[in-house]
Formats: structure tokens, C-alpha cells, sequence
């Protein structure tokens, strides 16, 4: 145990060196062991002198402290969010209580067929996990057992919730986000739309609503995640949140042209749309104009959680409007 | 932990902004340093110290570790950060010495010394570029971070006796191959 005891003691010698700065004095504890310990102190004091050397930060550390109160605001409003959205029955006006009775049901669709341990487990699951693809297989089977038009769009957004849910984990943990996650969600809202063009024509309003304050958040909730994304991720979270504004947009400019919507997607033509810039639903571009429009409206609800969106940001229209009136270029 | 430290804490833990500031303030430029001295790139330890934060938010929800000793946490959380930057980077930074000397604390007056000064500081430099991770990593937290045995046990998750052992043998190498240097 001689070694043990040699260590010890080094131990012990470092704290006495520590408040001396004098090495001799502190050998003089360790007559018989100076020899040994003396080079030992001498390379400690070398190491501490080397250590001293530290240049400023070269930012201040301001970035940094930047990232930690923006991750932090995005949990907070992630939080009020959950909050927000079970707590507020008495808000007629918020769209996802227009589909409550649709959201019941996809909920105890979830509920019942998700609950083997291992359906359990994958629900949890991201990208590159192998249970990742059970997990997409519980979302497709759910889709397949789901006619009516309402639990359809509710279903599609609410998964395209938790696509953004991935990036968000994806984001933290500084993983790659695998672009299959921007088929998916685009998967989803096309979907979405699909679903809602296919409905009657107030319940079609109140689901474009839906999918429009759900689009919002996040759009808001991607914009935050960028603060603390690796560069490597930040050209896909880019794409992602354009997918969502340019849905967002087409449901925007659906409430305007209710018919011209729904004729161009019961065809299965949704390039026939009149977006703003007036190309097909790919040559849409977001512009620094559209960005703020799409992101600085009243209902921020995640970026200020104590707020709670009242209203949808356009009031659905029920007379048709000809296509290509200038309805679009009113609100773009 | 004082309670001033604590209340902070859970209040951290709720994401309340002020709270995560002041911890931030006060901690960001310690995670730093010690950051710095690991990486010898300022820029790098920047960044990292940031990921730290971050890092620290996500694991307070989870993790109780902090309630008994949060400085021992937050090294344990930066530590782990650095095993993660080594593994992406494959390998070991090199020093960039002219950075490390003409930031330092302390200016040599006159060109001899400042020559004796880059000699130390360059065979110092190389002599703990070579030790093992794990011996960098016990001669930053003791010397640089001034933490005791069983605080730098802590931070890396080992015992009080490896940590001892693993200082001994530390000391012992530098030793050597300071010597060694010189000798070149």
C-alpha cells in the first residue's frame, strides 16, 4: 500500500501548497518523503502557473446566454401551450375547440391501439431509432382506420406537432434532422388541406382555421429552435418552417377563395391555387414581407405565453370569390 | 448550496428567465475557463459553454444531482460536453500557443524573459497535450479550477483513490516530460 500512501500524501501536500505557495516550507512536514514529493509539487505549481492563461471569451459569451433564455423560452411556451390549449374551454373562438369531439376521437384511437409496450416505447422514438418506423406505422395505421374529414385534419396536424416535436429533440440533442421529417410534414399538411377541401363548407372554414393557428405556432416554435441549432441543422429547420408558412399561406388564401380551393383539391390540383405570387404551390417564395405577416400577428401565443390566441387571423368568407381576384393580393 | 442558490435554481428549473440570466452571469465565465483550458481555443470554448447551458436546462428537469452540489453538476454536465466534442473532433486539439501566450495574464517586460517565458509555456504546453484525457482533465479541475480531490471525483463520476492515483500519475509524467523537454 505504499503507493496509496504516496498519494496520500500528495494529496495532503497539495492543500498545504496550496495556501503557502512555499514548497519547502510544506516539505518540511515531509521530511522523509521530500525527495519523492518535491519534483510532484513543482509540476503542480508548473500546471497551475500554465492554467492561469486564459484569454477573454471572444464574444463576451453572449451567444451563449442567448441560446439558454431562448431554449428556455421555447420550453416555457411549449408548457403554456399544453396549458393554453386544455385550459381554455370557455374560448369559443379558439379553433381546436370547433374540433373537440374530433380530437376526443383520434385520442382514444391513440390510446387503444398504441398500448403494447413496445407501440409504447417507439412513441418516444426519433429518427435513426429503430422503433422510429413503428412508430410511423402506428400513425399510417391510424390515418387508414379514419374516414370522417374533421378527425382526418386534426389527426394530420396534430402529427405534424409532433414531426416539429422531433426537430425540436432532434435540435437539443444536436442530431442531424434526417430529411425524411420534411416529406413527412409535408405529407401531413397536404393531407390536411386534402381533408379539409373534401368537407362542408363551414366546417371547411373552421378547419383551414385550425390548420392555420396550428401552422403559426410552429412556424413561431422553429423560428426559436434556430437560436441553439448547430449550422448544420439550421438549412433543414429553414426548409421545414418555409413548408409550414407556405402551408399556412395556402390556408390563408383558401379562406379568401373557399370554391377556388376546394375545386383545385377535390381535382387533385393544388397547383391551380392562387398564391401570391401566382406560380404553382412550389414557386412560392417567402419573403422577408410574408415572414412578418405570417409571424408577427396578434395571436403569439408562443412567444408571449400568457396571451391566448381569441380569434383566427382572417374571417373565413362564405361567398365564393372568382379566381384570381385580387383577394389574395389584399392580404399578402 | 446557499438558499438564495437554491430558490434560483427551481426557479431555473421552472425556465424562469431571470433566474437562468443570473445563473448564467455568475457560472458561464467558471465553465468557460475551464472549457478554455481543456480546448485551448477560445472561440470553441465559447460555444461549448453555451451547449453547457443548454444542456444544464434539459437535464435539470430531470436529474436531482444538482439539489446536493450544483457546481459538481454543472462541471460533471461540461465534462461530458467535452467527451462529446473529442469524439467529434476524433482527436485532440492542438495548443495554439501564440494565442495562449499573447492573452495571458501575465507580459514578460523584457524579450529574455518573455523567450525563457514562450520556452516554459511551449514545453509545458506539449508536455500536457500528451498526458491522457482523463490526467488533463484531474490536473485542469485540481490547478486550474482549484476543486478538491473529492469535488473532481465528483465531476468524474470515479472514486476518491482513482482520482489520487490518477493526480499522482499526472504530476509524475508532466514531471518527466518536462524534464525531458528541457533536456531537448
Amino acid at each position: 500500500m505504499k503507493a496509496h500512501t504516496t498519494e496520500s500524501l500528495l494529496t495532503e501536500s497539495l492543500e498545504k501548497l496550496k495556501q503557502t505557495q512555499n514548497i519547502t516550507a510544506v516539505l518540511a512536514h515531509y521530511p522523509d518523503k521530500a525527495e519523492t514529493l518535491r519534483p510532484l509539487l513543482e509540476a503542480a505549481q508548473q500546471a497551475g502557473a500554465y492554467y492561469a492563461a486564459v484569454p477573454r471569451p471572444p464574444d463576451g459569451l453572449h451567444e451563449g446566454r442567448q441560446r439558454a433564455l431562448a431554449f428556455a423560452a421555447a420550453h416555457r411556451a411549449a408548457v403554456s401551450t399544453r396549458h393554453t390549449v386544455w385550459g381554455n374551454a370557455s374560448r369559443p373562438n379558439n379553433p381546436f375547440w370547433k374540433f373537440a369531439g374530433a380530437v376526443m376521437v383520434i385520442i382514444t384511437l391513440i390510446l387503444i391501439p398504441l398500448r403494447g409496450p413496445l407501440v409504447s416505447a417507439a412513441r418516444t422514438t426519433l429518427p435513426g431509432n429503430p422503433l422510429y418506423s413503428l412508430k410511423l406505422s402506428a400513425e399510417d395505421q391510424l390515418f387508414a382506420s379514419m374516414d370522417d374529414a374533421e378527425a382526418q385534419v386534426v389527426l394530420a396536424i396534430s402529427l405534424s406537432d409532433e414531426r416539429v416535436e422531433e426537430v425540436r429533440a432532434l435540435v437539443e440533442k444536436q442530431q442531424a434532422i434526417p430529411v425524411d421529417i420534411l416529406y413527412r410534414t409535408d405529407y401531413m399538411f397536404r393531407t390536411a388541406l386534402m381533408s379539409a377541401a373534401w368537407a362542408p363548407e363551414t366546417a371547411m372554414a373552421n378547419m383551414l382555421e385550425y390548420i392555420i393557428h396550428h401552422i403559426r405556432q410552429q412556424v413561431q416554435q422553429l423560428e426559436l429552435l434556430k437560436v441553439q441549432a448547430t449550422p448544420r441543422n439550421l438549412p433543414m429547420l429553414n426548409d421545414i418552417q418555409t413548408l409550414c408558412m407556405k402551408t399556412q399561406i395556402i390556408a390563408m388564401v383558401a379562406l379568401e377563395n373557399p370554391e377556388t380551393f376546394r375545386e383545385a383539391y377535390q381535382a387533385g390540383t393544388p397547383e391551380r391555387m392562387p398564391l401570391p405570387s401566382g406560380g404553382p404551390l412550389s414557386g412560392v417564395v417567402i419573403t422577408e414581407e410574408l415572414r412578418n405577416l405570417i409571424t408577427s400577428t396578434p395571436d403569439s401565443s408562443l412567444l408571449t405565453p400568457a396571451t391566448v390566441p381569441a380569434a383566427p387571423i382572417l374571417t373565413p368568407t362564405p361567398k365564393p370569390t372568382p379566381m384570381g381576384t385580387p383577394a389574395a393580393e389584399r392580404n399578402f | 448550496m446557499t438558499t438564495r442558490e437554491y430558490a434560483l435554481l427551481k426557479r431555473a428549473q421552472a425556465y424562469d428567465e431571470q433566474a437562468i440570466g443570473e445563473l448564467y452571469d455568475h457560472y458561464a465565465p467558471f465553465i468557460y475557463t475551464y472549457l478554455y483550458r481543456r480546448v485551448h481555443d477560445a472561440k470553441v470554448a465559447e460555444d461549448l459553454t453555451g451547449d453547457v447551458f443548454v444542456r444544464l436546462l434539459q437535464a435539470i428537469q430531470a436529474e436531482r444531482f444538482w439539489q446536493t452540489s450544483f457546481r459538481g453538476w454543472l462541471y460533471r454536465i461540461a465534462h461530458n460536453r467535452l467527451i462529446d466534442y473529442y469524439r467529434e473532433q476524433a482527436r485532440m486539439i492542438q495548443v495554439p500557443l501564440e494565442e495562449h501566450l499573447e492573452t495571458g495574464h501575465e507580459v514578460a517586460d523584457d524579450l529574455d524573459t518573455l523567450h525563457a517565458g514562450r520556452q516554459t509555456f511551449q514545453t509545458l504546453a506539449g508536455a500536457l497535450d500528451r498526458l491522457t484525457p482523463d490526467q488533463q482533465q484531474v490536473l485542469v479541475l485540481r490547478f486550474g479550477e482549484g476543486m478538491k480531490v473529492h469535488e473532481v471525483a465528483a465531476v468524474m463520476d470515479k472514486s476518491i483513490g482513482a482520482i489520487e492515483a490518477l493526480q499522482h500519475r499526472a504530476l509524475a509524467a508532466l514531471r518527466r516530460m518536462i524534464e525531458q523537454g528541457n533536456e531537448g
